[in-house]
């Protein structure tokens, strides 16, 4: 009786599971991060409520603040705001957020936008860079 | 059952025993936590070839209980986890090496108990312990249980290779008379 060494066969049961656990690793990534209810975005104009809105799906929407017309957009969970008559522009400059609780903030135009509700799972809470 | 063959038998059985108390002490072999080289499954493939089916399961059930009852983790959860797993994985051994055995040779049927008995009790635990997250380990573990069963593979082959030099009158003593499945 030969025993001998890995057949083809061997081999491709070893690639199989290679790949089965490269895919269960994307998997459970992708899983852990998509999990959990959309929030929703409160926008304060001069530090009352202008409105609540879902981040969910995609919208645009224009406040009128101090200054002037600002712009904000939510896309699939996120939230940004897209233009702003400010000088500085730090609350276009904050990008993206999606984690409840963080904000942007547009100071001269007295423009607040927060992120509520449970948004995502397992997400970590914060990064340091 | 003949005395010649129970000796044997129990021989094994002490030497599965022996080998599972050798990876249960503690000093990670692997990485992982959790990860043991498994080196009982060479006893489990050897019975699997020259014992049949029953007298293999037998040996890794008595193996399990012994050694749990050793190491004081009877009835434990991680008891469950280990018993159903090496049970399946046995199983599996068995069923692909008498049904593709053409195919795969012996690392092949190695490498699917390793990585069935570690997939086994990994899904156990993700039932028991009601938390998905355990499946994160998925990917290591497959990785992981590839390794072990090819290094156990060899092993096996290398033990048997060895055994069937030896002297023929030892060798008939060793090899058992009911050889079902090859």
């Amino acid at each position: 009786m030969d025993f001998g060494s890995l057949t083809k066969y061997d081999k491709g049961l070893i690639c199989l599971l290679v790949l089965f656990a490269l895919f269960s690793f994307w998997g459970t990534f992708y899983l852990a991060n998509s999990f959990g209810k959309p929030g929703e975005i409160v926008v304060s104009l001069n530090g009352q409520v202008f409105g609540r809105y879902s981040l969910q799906g995609k919208s645009t929407l224009k406040v009128e603040g101090e200054q002037g017309e600002s712009e904000i957009e939510i896309h699939d969970g996120r939230v940004r705001m897209v233009s702003s008559p400010c000088l500085q522009k730090t609350c276009i400059k904050s990008g993206w957020i999606s984690k409840p609780g963080s904000s942007i903030v547009c100071a001269p135009n007295r423009l607040v936008i927060k992120i509520i509700g449970e948004g995502k799972k397992n997400s970590p809470d914060a990064v340091s860079q | 059952m003949q005395t010649k063959k129970m000796v044997i038998l129990s021989l094994l059985l002490g030497a599965g025993v022996a080998l599972y108390l050798l990876e249960a002490s503690y000093i990670p072999s692997l990485p992982i936590p959790g990860a043991k080289l498994g080196l009982a499954n060479i006893i489990t493939l050897i019975l699997i070839i020259f014992y049949g089916w029953r007298d293999c399961i037998l040996n890794v059930v008595a193996r399990t209980i012994i050694g749990s009852l050793i190491t004081g983790t009877f009835l434990t959860p991680a008891f469950i986890f280990s018993f159903t797993g090496a049970l399946v994985s046995t199983l599996i051994m068995i069923l692909v090496y008498a049904r593709l055995f053409g195919k795969f040779s012996l690392v092949g049927v190695s490498i699917c108990g390793a990585v069935s008995h570690n997939l086994v009790q990994l899904m156990l635990a993700v039932l028991l312990l009601n938390h998905w997250g355990i499946l994160m380990e998925m990917p290591f573990l497959i990785i992981i249980a590839i390794f072990t069963g090819t290094f156990n593979g060899m092993g096996a082959n290398y033990l048997i290779r060895k055994m069937l030099s030896l002297p023929k009158q030892v060798l008939e003593i060793s090899v058992g008379d009911d050889k079902v499945l090859v």
